[in-house]
C-alpha cells in the first residue's frame, strides 16, 4: 500500500480555502455581538442549548477523537475503541459540576479564577502552570497535528496547512470571541457528525460486519479478546485523563460561565450523548483495514486509509473535512479559553483596574500573540518534521503527546471535586496534592507506562485531599467566590 | 473471553445509528431554539 496523499493538494488547498473563509466570514459576522468584555469572553452568559451542546461536544472531538480512535482499534481492539468512549464520562461528570459552577460563580470566568478564591495565590500559581502547560501542549499538539495530517490526506506541504488552518482559527477567535466559537463549533459539529456516520455506513457496505469478525477472529482474534490487560487499563486511563482535563481546563469552565441559566447541566449532558458513539463509529475503521485487504503502513492514518481505499476521493474528501473541522474547532476553543485565562489572570492584574474596552483589547492582543507563539514552535526547523511525532512508541503518535499531560491534569480532578461541594479543605492539602499527584504521574508515565500516568496521579492526589478534608473544619464561605454579590449565589 | 458477532456488530452499529441521531437531534433544538428565540 503506497502512503501517498489520498486527494490531490489542489482539491486539498480548494478545500482549505473554501472552508477557512467561511468560518472566518461566520465568526466574524457573530462576533459582531461581542461589544464587551462579557461579550467575547463568555457570549454575554445566554447561550442556549443547541450551541451549548454543539460546542461542548466539537471541543472533545478534536483531531485525536477521529485519528486516534482508528489507531486504539488497530492496536488494542475492541477495547481499545471502549476505551476512548470512556473520555465522554467527563462530559457526564461535569454536567452537574457546571451548573454548580454557574451558580456558585454567576459572574466567574476562570476555572484558575475559582482555585484563586477558593484555596489562595500559591494553589492558584501551581494551577495556571499546570493548566497552561496542557493547554498550550494542547494547542501546539492540535496545530501540528494539522499541519501532518492535511499533508498525509492532501500533500499540502507541512508549513502550508499548519499555517493556514492556525491563521484561519486565530482571525475569527480573535475578532469574535467566544460568540464566534460557539457559532463555528456548532456547523462544525453537524458536518463532523455527519461524515463520520457517511463514511461508516459506506464502509461496512463493501466490509459487513461479519467479514470484520471473522477475519479479526482468524488473523488477530487479540482484538476482539475483551481480556487484553494493556487495553483494560487504558481504558480505566482514558477515563481519569479525560476527567482530568475537562474538571481542571478553562475551555470547559468558560463554557459553563456562557451557559444561560439552567441550561449548562442539559448542555453537556447531551454533548456527552453525542460523543459517546464517535470514537466506535470512526475507530472500527482500523479494525475493518484487515478485512479489507489494507495493509497498514501508518497506524497513525489507518481511518483516512481505510476511508479512501474504500470510498476513493469522495472519502477523502469527507474525512479532510471532519479532520479540518475537528481541528478547528478545539483550536479556536483552545486559543480562547487559554487566552481568557492569560487576559483574566495575569494580564488583568497587572494592568490595575482597566477599563472594558482595554481589557478587550487586551484579550484580542492575547489571543493573537498565543497564535504567533504557537505558530512560531510549530514551524517546521523548530518542530521537527523530519523525525515526526508518530515514530518509535508502543502505541505510537499522537497518543504520546495527548496522555505526557495526564499525570498534571489527574492531579486537579480532587481538587476542583471536593472544593466546589466541600466547604472543608485548604491550601495546603491542594498544594500537596497537585506536586505529589503530578510528581507520581511522571514517574508512572515514565517507569511504568503511559496508560497508567493519569491512574497513579490521580489516585495519590485523591488521598492527599481526602487527608486534607477528614483534618480540616468546614468553615469556608461560598459567597467569597462571588466577591461582586450580583447575580445568584448558596 | 472473545467479543461474539453479533455483539461486534451490535456496537458498531449501534454507535453509528446514535452518532446520526445525535446529529439530527441537534439540528431540531437548534431550530426549535431559533424558534423560541433562545438561541443566545
Amino acid at each position: 500500500m503506497s502512503t501517498a496523499p489520498y486527494l490531490p493538494a489542489s482539491w486539498g488547498a480548494a478545500l482549505l480555502v473554501a472552508f477557512g473563509t467561511l468560518w472566518i466570514a461566520l465568526g466574524i459576522h457573530l462576533g459582531r455581538r461581542s461589544k464587551d468584555m462579557e461579550g467575547f469572553t463568555v457570549a454575554g452568559r445566554n447561550v442556549g442549548l443547541a450551541l451549548g451542546a454543539a460546542t461542548a461536544a466539537a471541543t472533545w472531538i478534536t483531531s485525536n477523537t477521529v485519528m486516534l480512535a482508528p489507531q486504539f482499534a488497530l492496536q488494542l481492539g475492541v477495547w481499545g475503541m471502549l476505551a476512548y468512549c470512556t473520555a465522554s464520562i467527563g462530559l457526564f461528570l461535569f454536567a452537574p459540576i457546571s451548573a454548580r459552577i454557574r451558580t456558585l460563580m454567576p459572574r466567574g470566568y476562570t476555572s484558575a479564577e475559582f482555585i484563586r478564591l477558593r484555596f489562595g495565590r500559591v494553589a492558584h500559581t501551581i494551577f495556571m502552570a499546570i493548566s497552561l502547560f496542557y493547554g498550550l501542549t494542547w494547542l501546539v499538539s492540535m496545530a501540528i497535528a494539522g499541519g501532518v495530517l492535511l499533508e498525509s490526506l492532501s500533500g499540502i506541504p507541512y508549513f502550508f496547512g499548519m499555517t493556514a488552518i492556525l491563521a484561519t482559527c486565530v482571525i475569527y477567535t480573535l475578532f469574535g470571541g467566544m460568540f464566534a466559537v460557539i457559532g463555528t463549533d456548532f456547523v462544525q459539529t453537524v458536518l463532523i457528525m455527519f461524515g463520520v456516520v457517511l463514511v461508516g455506513v459506506l464502509v461496512l457496505f463493501e466490509a459487513p460486519t461479519e467479514d470484520i469478525h471473522q477475519t479479526l477472529l482468524e488473523r488477530r482474534p487479540m482484538l476482539l479478546d475483551l481480556a487484553f490487560p494493556a487495553a483494560l487499563m487504558a481504558l480505566f486511563n482514558n477515563l481519569l485523563f479525560g476527567v482530568g482535563e475537562i474538571f481542571h481546563s478553562n475551555v470547559w469552565w468558560s463554557r459553563a460561565f456562557a451557559f444561560r441559566e439552567g441550561v449548562a447541566w442539559k448542555a453537556y449532558a447531551l454533548a456527552g450523548v453525542l460523543w459517546l458513539p464517535i470514537p466506535i463509529a470512526a475507530g472500527f475503521l482500523g479494525l475493518a483495514a484487515p478485512a479489507l485487504g489494507i495493509n497498514v503502513v501508518r497506524p497513525d492514518v489507518v481511518g483516512p486509509t481505510v476511508a479512501a481505499e474504500v470510498l476513493g476521493q469522495t472519502g477523502a474528501v469527507v474525512i479532510f473535512l471532519v479532520v479540518f473541522c475537528s481541528l478547528a474547532s478545539s483550536i479556536d476553543s483552545l486559543l480562547a479559553a487559554t487566552g481568557d485565562l492569560l487576559t483574566h489572570e495575569v494580564v488583568r492584574p497587572l494592568l490595575g483596574t482597566p477599563s472594558d474596552r482595554a481589557l478587550r483589547r487586551s484579550a484580542s492582543m492575547v489571543i493573537g500573540a498565543l497564535g504567533i507563539i504557537t505558530w512560531v514552535v510549530c514551524l517546521p526547523w523548530i518542530h521537527r518534521v523530519d523525525r515526526p511525532w508518530y515514530e518509535g512508541d508502543p502505541v505510537g503518535s499522537l497518543a504520546t503527546i495527548l496522555f505526557f499531560a495526564g499525570p498534571l491534569v489527574g492531579s486537579a480532578i480532587a481538587p476542583i471535586a471536593t472544593g466546589l461541594y466541600s466547604r472543608r479543605g485548604n491550601q495546603t492539602s491542594v498544594v500537596i496534592a497537585l506536586l505529589a499527584g503530578t510528581g507520581a504521574g511522571l514517574w508512572a508515565y515514565f517507569q511504568l507506562g503511559w496508560y497508567t500516568a493519569a491512574l497513579v496521579s490521580a489516585a495519590v492526589s485523591v488521598a492527599v485531599i481526602a487527608l486534607g478534608l477528614v483534618t480540616t473544619a468546614p468553615s469556608f464561605e461560598w459567597s467569597k467566590l462571588n466577591p461582586t454579590g450580583r447575580g445568584t449565589n448558596v | 473471553m472473545i467479543l461474539p458477532a453479533w455483539t461486534f456488530g451490535a456496537l458498531i452499529w449501534g454507535a453509528l445509528g446514535l452518532a446520526g441521531l445525535g446529529a439530527g437531534a441537534l439540528f431540531i433544538l437548534f431550530v426549535r431554539d431559533i424558534r423560541s428565540g433562545s438561541t443566545w
